[in-house]
């Protein structure tokens, strides 16, 4: 690229060139891509710089960001400091005095005598049997947990629309938490199984609704709906045999 | 820490409140971070993210266009989300939901969201830091010469010799701003 030109590229973007100078810019720039380049960049640069009221609020912008991850001052640090020489002092302490306390050669556990082997044979399989067992447990409800339902915590700012108290799931996996009015709250949903086990738990997210694929086997289960924090609703859901 | 509604806090942004900006910061910005960290990208590229929508909501408040039919956390986190997927499908990631073997759930796409226009926010991002990396006289000059002050004035607020020199002074401070943007790898992805 030509100096020449090189330094015309703001004159020409800026409409300060003579007719003849844009006529030979110009022939220059349709041999020159990297001259057409740079002319574009600045071109979509002026209309950036123009906007300078953008460009000031991007720059407080930063600044607040940065101030906003707060790094710990010198007050911080110390009282970090403190804290760990008192818990290694505390910690120094009892190490000592149980040391001290213990007597020497003594066996911690005493060796074991005359014992009976462990029984580490298999029982015997009983399929069938098994199954029937689980699946009687598995559709009994867990009363604890049948009793939130009643008391059915509610944050009165928010109704909950779906799921109703029991959902059956047969065909459709997805179950649909949406309240409303539909604020950006930060939700996380809960499943337990009969036995008042947690077995899934989302991670706590802003959303306004939140759909969940169910893969359970058949039996009974429950859900708990926390919406910013709060225990909001409980209610059960039924899988059923396909 | 003080508590503010929307119209405070759009009020704030219009002003460029220092205590306002920051006040979004520490109580909107996870949920970008989270949003963008669950999918595929960076912290980086959160904070990228987050300064784009603050300056599309900027950009809006100050023209008075902006008219909100929902809060502003759902409002920030809705374009948030739209500019996180558009960039995502720019870069041919997969974009993977929620790894969750159980449970595939979905963040509401809100109907008061609007589709900023990615490339010219990622061009003035970019512009932007470049600009701010410039020396501060170069900076001054650039910023007189595109608030519309004179050649003339400009050589007296800054104590230049004479407005030829003024003149000079801002062309060579805008061809340095362009050579460092050009050197720029990510410059090549516009230009």
């Amino acid at each position: 690229m030509e100096e020449e030109f090189k330094d015309q590229i703001s004159s020409y973007n800026q409409g300060e060139l003579d007719e003849s100078q844009k006529k030979a810019f110009e022939e220059q720039m349709a041999g020159d891509p990297e001259l057409a380049r740079e002319v574009r960049l600045d071109k979509d640069l002026d209309q950036v710089l123009a906007d300078q009221d953008t460009i000031e609020f991007r720059e407080q912008l930063q600044k607040s960001m940065l101030e906003g991850d707060g790094h710990p001052g010198l007050f911080a640090w110390l009282l970090l400091a403190a804290s760990i020489l008192i818990i290694l002092g505390i910690s120094a302490f009892y190490l000592l005095r149980s040391v001290k306390e213990q007597p020497l050669f003594e066996h911690r556990n005493p060796p074991i005598v005359n014992q009976q082997p462990e029984d580490i044979s298999t029982p015997e399989k009983q399929p069938d049997k098994a199954v029937v067992v689980d699946d009687k447990l598995a559709f009994s409800p867990c009363p604890e947990l049948e009793e939130m339902i009643k008391i059915h915590y509610r944050d009165h700012n928010r109704t909950l629309i779906s799921p109703g108290k029991e959902t059956n799931i047969t065909s459709d996996p997805m179950v649909l938490f949406k309240w409303e009015p539909a604020h950006l709250d930060t939700a996380m949903v809960k499943i337990f199984n009969n036995k008042n086990k947690l077995i899934y738990q989302s991670n706590p997210r802003p959303a306004n609704y939140l759909r969940i694929k169910i893969k359970l086997n058949p039996g009974i289960y429950y859900w708990q709906l926390t919406l910013n924090r709060n225990l909001h609703s409980v209610g059960r859901l039924v899988v059923d045999q396909q | 820490m003080s508590r503010y509604d929307d119209r405070c806090l759009i009020e704030g942004i219009k002003n460029k409140d220092k205590a306002v900006l920051k006040y979004i910061y520490r109580e909107y910005y996870q949920s970008v971070k989270h949003l963008v960290s669950d999918n595929s990208g960076s912290e980086e590229d959160a904070r990228d993210l987050f300064q784009d929508v603050m300056v599309i909501i900027y950009q809006k408040a100050a023209r008075n266009a902006l008219s909100l039919s929902c809060s502003l956390k759902t409002y920030l986190f809705s374009i948030s989300r739209n500019l996180w997927f558009q960039r995502l499908e720019k870069r041919k990631y997969e974009c993977h939901f929620y790894n969750l073997e159980l449970v595939e759930d979905e963040m509401a796409v809100h109907d008061c969201d609007d589709t900023p226009d990615d490339e010219a926010m990622e061009k003035s991002r970019l512009f932007m830091q470049h600009f701010i990396g410039l020396p501060a006289d170069c900076q001054q000059i650039l910023r007189l010469f595109f608030r519309k002050f004179t050649y003339r004035d400009i050589a007296r607020i800054l104590k230049l010799s004479n407005e030829k020199y003024a003149k000079s002074r801002k062309f060579m401070c805008k061809a340095m701003l362009r050579r460092r943007i050009m050197k720029d790898p990510k410059c090549k992805r516009f230009y």
